[in-house]
């Protein structure tokens, strides 16, 4: 049987709502979105393609994120003018992440130990297990060093961040530059926005993700927002570029319809029980188990793609 | 029209795996249309459930 065959048969629907319910309880649980894990595991599991996964992906999120905005927004947690001046950027870079899939799709396959491979599966998989193996270590290394400093103390917050390189591109006066009284930004450059929405849409169009580990903590980091604040315009911002690229990818026939749907009922529900679930858990502890996850979700993808290159 | 009718043979002809897909507009409109609808009709259901329980907005605390 097909993905493609599997996704139409509506008995197997539950199974992808289950999928569902599981990675978006572990994104509630772990505080991310999730596509990092979603996408390379619906082709790990699955064998959906990984430009089906991505457009689908995209098309759940426009539905996580919608729903989570309306809930930020109560709070007064989004500074729209920031998400607004973002989206010509990451709308920009959504195009482009996917016409680098797109060109991927269409490249064939390769000869590899005397056996044929997908090339846009072979380079997704490495892509994404280059991706992960960072993402892994970054986070296991952070959260260890947190435990050590922290042992026998509670968590201290972080004071106002930034990196030397952060600060001198958060205080460019390079024309035009604009202010931001939501997030408490007196006066930054429009290109640091553009360019930080551009590469952050790049990777959402093609890799399906970007908003939770990259744009949020670039909202942070680089430009100077407060959490609160970087997190709900993050959400915001999502819901119009991934609205883009299922669009985008929608033309190039990579989003189903039908999977987009089990997804979304199963990460909405996932998420809520995710989430009510990680107050109970330390910070650090719980970003060294997503850390440790990650490497399960790495042996999984180069497992599949050692698999494709040996049955060719 | 029978909109349920064209939903279920939508949901049996629309495979963009099957070799030579090509995706109609109206199918595009509601591959945007249909999870934002549900992701604002969550959205604004947990929303109205916290302002029935009175839960209120949480400090906003600085970074």
């Amino acid at each position: 049987m097909s993905a493609g065959e599997f996704i139409l048969n509506l008995s197997n629907f539950p199974w992808l709502a289950l999928f569902g319910i599981l990675i978006g309880g572990l994104g509630g649980f772990f505080g991310v979105g999730g596509g990092f894990l979603m996408v390379p595991m619906l082709n790990a599991v699955f064998g959906i393609p990984y430009n089906v996964a991505v457009g689908s992906d995209l098309g759940q999120m426009c539905g996580m994120s919608a729903a989570a905005t309306v809930r930020h927004s109560r709070f007064g947690n989004i500074d729209f003018k920031l998400g607004t001046l973002m989206i010509a950027g990451t709308a920009i870079g959504v195009e482009a992440g996917a016409r680098i899939l797109e060109a991927l799709k269409h490249s064939g396959a390769i000869t590899l130990l005397g056996k044929k491979l997908d090339l846009m599966n072979g380079v997704m998989s490495l892509v994404y297990a280059a991706l992960l193996i960072f993402l892994g270590v970054a986070m296991i290394r952070e959260s260890l060093g947190t435990l050590r400093r922290t042992r026998g103390k509670v968590e201290l917050a972080v004071g106002v961040p930034g990196t030397p390189a952060a600060l001198r591109l958060r205080t460019m006066r390079l024309w035009p530059m604009v202010s931001l009284p939501s997030s408490g930004i007196e006066a930054i450059s429009l290109w640091v926005i553009l360019v930080v929405g551009f590469l952050t849409g790049f990777l959402s169009g093609m890799l399906g993700v970007g908003g939770g580990f990259i744009r949020m903590p670039a909202l942070v980091y680089i430009l100077g927002c407060p959490t609160v604040v970087a997190v709900g315009t993050d959400l915001f911002e999502i819901v119009f570029s991934s609205c883009y690229g299922v669009l985008t990818h929608g033309f190039k026939g990579n989003v189903h319809l039908g999977l987009v749907l089990a997804l979304l009922i199963g990460t909405v529900v996932g998420g809520q029980i995710g989430a009510s679930y990680t107050r109970k858990a330390g910070g650090p502890w719980v970003r060294f188990g997503l850390g440790c996850l990650i490497f399960v979700g790495v042996i999984m993808v180069v497992a599949k793609l050692w698999a494709d290159i040996v049955h060719g | 029209m029978d909109v349920l009718g064209w939903l279920q043979s939508l949901g049996r002809t629309a495979d963009p795996l099957r070799p030579g897909f090509q995706p109609q507009p109206l199918y595009l409109v509601l591959c945007v249309l249909m999870p934002v609808t549900i992701g604002l009709m969550v959205g604004f259901g947990v929303r109205l459930v916290e302002r029935l329980l009175g839960i209120e907005r949480p400090q906003r605390g600085g970074h």
